[in-house]
């Protein structure tokens, strides 16, 4: 008799499996790590869902898996379907951010600033962090001094010196000095030394009248070797600047967050 | 007692065979909708979970694989469709055409041969598949034949038949080139074989280096002497220029037609898959 009512409620139970227990299968999922298939089991949610809370519900818990698995693109991909409806700007902005999808990031946080009265300091961060890594400290300061005050003037002041594409290029029309300009005195030399060797042997074969040498073997190797030095010296001012703002965007960073944390210890409670 | 314990236990299998139904049905649909969506990774990880079996499911998760690249496991599950099922067309046209994506031409042309269409439209789409599997396997003949049967004015297809015959009539019009014909030409004049091979721009440019090896070889030898130290090193270099220009020349017949063969054979997989997705939409 007890093996019918075992097999009864058994039946019962699987029979009546109903929509409702898809975000309890994602969430147990979520619980247990299993960010793939959770996120898979909350567009489940989304597909079955009838109700745009619910639609947005799951969405959310979807990015947050994605933001679990550090994958943020997928993520901010997932809140962008939600974030206008759930108001939800600043998980969309921290998605982009760390994505390294800094235009996005500031987009978010603009459009945020459209729709909301007041707006969170914490999207102001995100959004200050972004420009910075922009290369924008005019903005980020700007917005830095409307809740912060003053304190990180001095920071931004002290703003890297970078090079400028410009002079590089025009500098290494001048073998070496494009290098030495961008910080590889180094390179520079050796970069010298090439191209007036190759010139060199050009002028001195003129000279011995052995014009084609001169000018098929010197000229034509000085086209390769002078144009390669003006690459060289333009990739590696590229990366002096990129090392330079990265350092610099990563000190700015982290003054920024300790200021924030002692305001916010701060503040009344 | 036993009685009533018996008929509701009847009832409940009956019930769970309905949502068994109603489950498979959701699932496909399920992963219909996230491949429609662009999310195949999700589908992927859908079809991989799910413990439901069916013609349905089989269908569903060659559908993911498909749309994930995954054609190994893609023809595996649409293989499986069985003959009874209202997929099994489908299920078939693309267990061809992911045979075809993986190269398996003969085996691309004989799943569409198990095919017995009912309805015209079906007849003629097969035909059309057919004729393209034939022209990946340049059989000119075959797919001039095929696409004479076929009534390219069929709104799915038509675009791409005009594609079909495009891609036939660039295929018939491209003579062979020999890769020894190549080399030869450039052993006569440097870069000449690359010309040939359809590369002028690499011809010239190999010309032109070789060429220029070759007359600051010429002028030390004649101005100083064969021993002086440029000549060596001119004439050196130009005979490794010129030995490599040759086998560069031979290389070049090959990897252009590789090319060539890779390009048409893109188009043609592309103009195949259109009409399958006009056709049968989820």
């Amino acid at each position: 008799m007890c093996r019918y009512y075992t097999t009864f409620i058994f039946l019962c139970v699987l029979a009546t499996a109903t929509k409702a227990q898809s975000f309890a299968t994602a969430d147990s999922l979520f619980a247990a790590r299993d960010y793939e298939r959770a996120a898979m089991e909350y567009e489940r949610c989304v597909f079955l869902s009838e109700s745009r809370a619910t639609t947005h519900d799951a969405l959310l818990r979807k990015a947050q898996c994605y933001k679990q698995a550090g994958r943020y693109d997928r993520a901010a991909a997932t809140l962008e379907r939600c974030a206008r409806d759930c108001n939800d700007y600043a998980q969309l902005a921290l998605c982009h951010y760390l994505a390294a999808d800094f235009a996005h990031a500031v987009a978010a946080v603009e459009d945020y600033r459209m729709l909301a009265d007041s707006i969170d300091e914490n999207v102001l961060i995100i959004q200050v962090l972004a420009l910075n890594e922009l290369g924008r400290y005019d903005s980020a300061l700007a917005i830095v001094q409307s809740f912060m005050g003053h304190q990180l003037d001095s920071c931004y002041a002290m703003r890297p010196q970078l090079k400028n594409m410009k002079t590089t290029h025009y500098l290494s029309f001048v073998p070496g000095l494009g290098h030495v300009y961008a910080g590889q005195a180094g390179l520079g030399i050796a970069a010298f030394t090439l191209n007036a060797a190759v010139l060199g042997f050009a002028v001195w074969q003129a000279f011995e009248h052995c014009w084609i040498t001169a000018w098929l073997g010197g000229a034509g190797l000085l086209s390769a070797t002078w144009p390669g030095s003006m690459r060289s010296a333009e990739y590696y001012a590229r990366k002096y600047n990129y090392d330079l703002s990265s350092k610099y965007n990563a000190e700015l960073r982290s003054r920024i967050l300790q200021t924030q944390s002692s305001i916010s210890s701060r503040a009344p409670r | 007692m036993r009685k009533i314990g018996l008929i509701g236990l009847i009832g409940l299998i009956g019930l769970m065979g309905r949502v068994q139904s109603q489950n498979v049905s959701d699932e496909f649909n399920f992963v219909m909708y996230l491949v429609g969506n662009g999310m195949k990774e999700e589908a992927v990880t859908a079809v991989n979970s799910t413990l439901l079996t069916g013609d349905s499911i089989d269908f569903a998760k060659g559908y993911a694989y498909y749309s994930a690249r995954l054609l190994d496991s893609a023809v595996v599950s649409f293989d499986r469709v069985g003959k009874t099922s209202v997929l099994f067309d489908e299920a078939t046209f693309f267990s061809s055409l992911s045979n075809a994506h993986l190269g398996h031409y003969s085996r691309s042309a004989d799943r569409l041969s198990s095919l017995a269409p009912v309805d015209t439209a079906t007849a003629n789409l097969l035909r059309y598949e057919l004729a393209g599997v034939r022209l990946l396997q340049r059989d000119l003949g075959a797919f001039e034949s095929l696409m004479c049967q076929t009534d390219t004015g069929d709104y799915r297809l038509a675009t791409e038949a005009r594609d079909l015959w495009r891609v036939h009539d660039e295929i018939a019009a491209r003579g062979k080139r020999s890769p020894w014909v190549a080399g030869v030409l450039s052993a006569v004049v440097p870069g000449l074989g690359k010309v040939y091979a359809g590369n002028l721009g690499e011809g010239i440019a190999s010309f032109l280096l070789t060429g220029s090896l070759m007359a600051i070889t010429a002028e030390n030898w004649i101005k100083e002497s064969p021993t002086n130290w440029k000549t060596i090193v001119a004439g050196l270099l130009s005979a490794v220029f010129y030995v490599g220009n040759i086998y560069g020349s031979v290389a070049s017949v090959k990897i252009n037609l590789n090319d060539f063969n890779h390009r048409n054979n893109v188009q043609i997989l592309y103009d195949i898959h259109i009409p399958l997705r006009a056709s049968y939409r989820h």
